[in-house]
């Protein structure tokens, strides 16, 4: 293919017609020049064969943050290599790569940096490289598409996690529930830990007075919050969780809670499982070493998107019952809405009540709020007012519904979500329920 | 890490592609490949006017006629072959006059054809409509077919064809003009049509029954010498390009109609000789307006107005345009798609329900929704118990706010506002109202994290 210095050279060649004794062979002979020209070029330029690329650098980035993809071409051809290249990304993947020419001698690479700033969580791939190689006077190029072959690459955006910055007030708090820093007491626990000696101050009531008897010294027992509970994250990803609270669809508010849910939960030595359901499962996580969980967590959770379906509830009840033998505390993240919540959940609820503790978490709708509070200014505000309560009290009815059903109802904005969630986890931890 | 290229999958998919886009262009391409071979085909076979061989009598190429000359000489008659119309005009009287390319005859020579000699014949092969007009014919060009087809003859009475067969005799067919009230010969399905002036003129709609090619298919042998053997001596106007009278008469560059009346008789109206007529039945061949031009051999075509230069430079400059457009055209890679993934905006059901209302006009509905709504507002904030009337709540939001009863009583109470106006009126009423009573925002919209009720038995430890 010729480029436009072959259009120019041609262009300066008509312009000089009126210098010819025979204009029509001038022509003729100025396109042939030219062409030919053109064809000694395209023969010179380097041979797309030759070229080989390879890729490395960042295969995760977290949400909001910048990775760098290197892309390395290597000429192994007899010619330098004068080329345009271009690293196509998907455009969620914000990537910026360097542009204009670059010079490989012949035997030699050329590193490429990327720049990826991705917009939106979940696996970014590259799409492609388009190689094209001018030959020494820029009149032609050689361009093959897939030549040569582009290596792939996917970049994995991690959910942003924000809520990573309530972990230290939570963690310390369950500390106090731990007794590591304030005297353990009656109620902040319910498992045996140690028996010591009486000091001034200590619950009379927690005297254990055959252990007295054969110290002949006053003794107390001391208790710890329970270990190596299970907890369990449930997140569905049907309909409601593409909704938008804010500017996020809910499923990332929930991912957030349960990551935060997840560190804490891990940190009180808490075995942590996870699962995505909405008519089938869409990913799961199940007895991950503390060490490793969070990644785990992070990984799996990264590709989840809502999708358009009816949550099956009777497949979330089935795979929890069928996963966790023992009592577990099982988080379900979702909406409180009547129709999916009412027909779906609360019929299969008794089996999963039955078994473990429930708690239902789901995210308010900004919007509603403000319907319903807002001094109406035109009549269709009314209207929508007079919808938002309705929603509020069907809302309100659900959450009824549930906590008659035996189970803890988590309903927060998103700002305060993550915290809301942690903070009912560590409550059902202090009274010993999990 | 580092991967290396490995695009199998992708060249699978690449193939994929090409298979699904080529049975699309399979048929697609089958019938364009039929278009280009049948119109190339029929340009090469269709006989040039313009060829030096077309209808000579002395030429052998399958578009000749020296075949036909022949068999005609073989019957006794006197053929006699001009290149010059002025000189087959004078030599025709009495004879039969034969014009292949009437096109090509100018409008001095077409307008003498009538001033012929009773005797004569004339044999006019497919002429444009400016040749018709010109002789005085009182033709008009109708239908065109593609392509020559034989056609039966049908009871022909015109003089030497009758009973002749059938004959590749029609491409053009003719319309008689309707003012025409005389008496004329109709054969071959309109395609050859005889007209008996002082002089008589047959107009043949197409050249086949005369080529050296075609002469022995059906019956164009007799066909051809039957019209051309009326009379002893055939007068064979051989022209091939459009003919030029000599210059030497012209005094002035417009020609003078007066002056060129001198030439002929003066039946003839004056504009014919220079205007070609604007195309009365819309289809004169390009070739008319051209001849029309080069018959009066001074107007000079656009080519020669500018210096062949300029033509040079124009062309090479279009071909450096056709280059920029190349090279623009060609991108640097695909352009990249990707699947976004679904919006819900959030309160989309709430807010389509709000038109719903609207648009049922439910405002005794909403009325409620949102008194019932004040009511649970305001309630806890007046401390009643839980077994009070509506007339205790009034009482005491008076109370609390100072307004008047029964103004408190209407907005909580009231009844169904009657139109939009007086329920905007209610809601903001309400808002007030609820506002100066100090209600807190009721437990389902407030955030609640506390799980559940703290039981009696929380504390025994096990």
């Amino acid at each position: 293919m010729v480029t436009w210095r072959t259009a120019l050279l041609l262009g300066l060649a008509a312009l000089t017609m009126p210098l010819w004794a025979a204009p029509w062979w001038a022509a003729a002979v100025a396109g042939c020049v030219v062409l030919a020209l053109s064809a000694v070029d395209f023969v010179l330029a380097a041979a797309l064969r030759d070229l080989v690329l390879a890729r490395d650098g960042d295969s995760a980035v977290r949400l909001g943050q910048s990775a760098t993809v290197r892309l390395r071409v290597r000429n192994n051809g007899t010619r330098t290599l004068r080329a345009d290249v271009r690293d196509a990304w998907v455009p969620s993947a914000g990537a910026v790569t360097p542009r204009g020419r670059v010079e490989v001698p012949a035997g030699t690479s050329v590193t490429l940096a990327a720049e990826l700033t991705p917009t939106r969580r979940g696996d970014r791939p590259a799409i492609g490289v388009t190689v094209r190689s001018h030959g020494p006077l820029g009149l032609a190029f050689r361009q093959r598409r897939e030549h040569p072959a582009t290596p792939p690459w996917r970049l994995r955006v991690l959910p942003r996690f924000t809520s990573r910055v309530l972990l230290p007030e939570k963690t310390a708090r369950l500390r106090v529930l731990d007794g590591t820093i304030v005297t353990r007491g009656r109620g902040q626990g319910t498992e045996f830990d140690a028996l010591r000696e009486y000091v001034i101050g200590d619950d009379v009531r927690s005297i254990d007075w055959r252990a007295s008897a054969r110290r002949s010294d006053v003794m107390v027992r001391t208790w710890r919050p329970e270990r190596d509970r299970r907890v369990v994250c449930v997140l569905d990803t049907g309909r409601t969780s593409a909704v938008r609270i804010g500017d996020e669809p809910r499923l990332d508010a929930a991912m957030d809670a349960a990551l935060l849910l997840a560190s804490l939960a891990a940190r009180a030595g808490d075995q942590v499982d996870l699962l995505a359901v909405d008519t089938a499962v869409r990913a799961s996580v199940s007895g991950a070493g503390r060490q490793v969980l969070l990644a785990k967590l992070v990984n799996a959770l990264a590709p989840l998107q809502p999708a358009l379906v009816e949550t099956d509830f009777e497949l979330v009840v089935g795979e929890v019952l069928r996963r966790e033998r023992k009592r577990a505390l099982i988080v379900l993240f979702t909406a409180l809405e009547p129709g999916a919540l009412g027909e779906g959940l609360l019929p299969v609820l008794p089996r999963l009540v039955a078994r473990h503790k429930v708690v239902v978490a789901a995210t308010h709708d900004p919007v509603l709020r403000d319907l319903t509070t807002r001094e109406p200014a035109t009549a269709a505000d009314v209207y929508a007012a007079a919808a938002g309560h309705r929603a509020l009290s069907e809302r309100a009815r659900v959450a009824a519904a549930l906590r008659r059903g035996g189970v803890e109802v988590v309903d927060a904005p998103a700002t305060e979500f993550a915290g809301a969630v942690a903070d009912a986890y560590l409550t059902l931890k202090a009274l010993a329920r999990l | 890490m580092t991967t290396t290229t490995r695009a199998g999958g992708r060249r699978a998919a690449l193939r994929r592609g090409w298979r699904r886009g080529r049975r699309t262009l399979i048929p697609f391409g089958v019938v364009l490949l039929l278009l280009v071979a049948t119109l190339v085909t029929r340009a090469v076979d269709t006989p040039d006017t313009g060829d030096e061989d077309f209808l000579s009598p002395v030429s052998d190429a399958a578009i000749g006629s020296a075949r036909l000359a022949d068999a005609l000489r073989g019957q006794g008659i006197t053929v006699v072959r001009h290149t010059d119309p002025r000189a087959a005009l004078t030599d025709a009287g009495g004879a039969t006059l034969f014009v292949p390319a009437a096109e090509f005859l100018d409008a001095q020579s077409v307008n003498a054809l009538r001033s012929l000699p009773a005797s004569t014949r004339v044999v006019l092969v497919d002429p444009p409509a400016r040749t018709l007009r010109g002789a005085d014919v009182p033709l008009l060009r109708g239908q065109r077919r593609w392509a020559t087809a034989p056609v039966a003859s049908d009871g022909c009475a015109i003089p030497g064809i009758a009973g002749a067969g059938a004959a590749a005799a029609r491409r053009q067919s003719y319309v008689v003009e309707e003012t025409f009230n005389g008496g004329y010969d109709a054969c071959y399905d309109r395609g050859v049509l005889r007209f008996g002036y002082p002089q008589e003129v047959v107009v043949v709609g197409a050249a086949d029954p005369f080529l050296n090619g075609r002469l022995d298919e059906h019956a164009n042998r007799t066909f051809a010498s039957g019209l051309l053997s009326t009379r002893p001596k055939l007068v064979w106007l051989d022209l091939h390009e459009p003919w030029l009278p000599p210059k030497e008469p012209k005094p002035t560059y417009t020609p003078d109609p007066s002056e060129q009346e001198t030439y002929e008789p003066p039946t003839a109206e004056p504009q014919d000789q220079f205007t070609a007529p604007p195309a009365r039945d819309g289809n004169g061949s390009p070739g008319d307006r051209r001849s029309s031009g080069e018959g009066d051999g001074d107007s000079a075509s656009i080519t020669d107005a500018f210096p062949p230069w300029v033509w040079a430079m124009l062309a090479t400059l279009a071909a450096a345009l056709l280059l920029l457009l190349l090279w623009a055209g060609r991108r640097l890679g695909p352009a990249v798609t990707e699947p976004l993934p679904v919006e819900v905006r959030s309160g989309e059901t709430v807010l389509g329900r709000g038109r719903l209302y609207q648009r049922a006009k439910a405002r005794g509905p909403a009325a409620e929704v949102l008194r019932h709504a004040a009511r649970k507002r305001i309630e806890p904030a007046l401390g009643l118990d839980s077994e009070h009337t509506p007339a205790d709540v009034v009482a005491a939001v008076a109370a609390r706010t100072g307004r008047d009863p029964a103004q408190v009583d209407g907005l909580l109470y009231g009844r169904i506002p009657a139109h939009d106006d007086e329920l905007l009126d209610l809601a903001r009423g309400l808002h007030t109202l609820a506002d100066e009573v100090g209600g807190v925002v009721p437990a389902g919209q407030s955030r609640d994290t506390q799980p559940g009720s703290a039981g009696p038995d929380q504390g025994e430890p096990r």
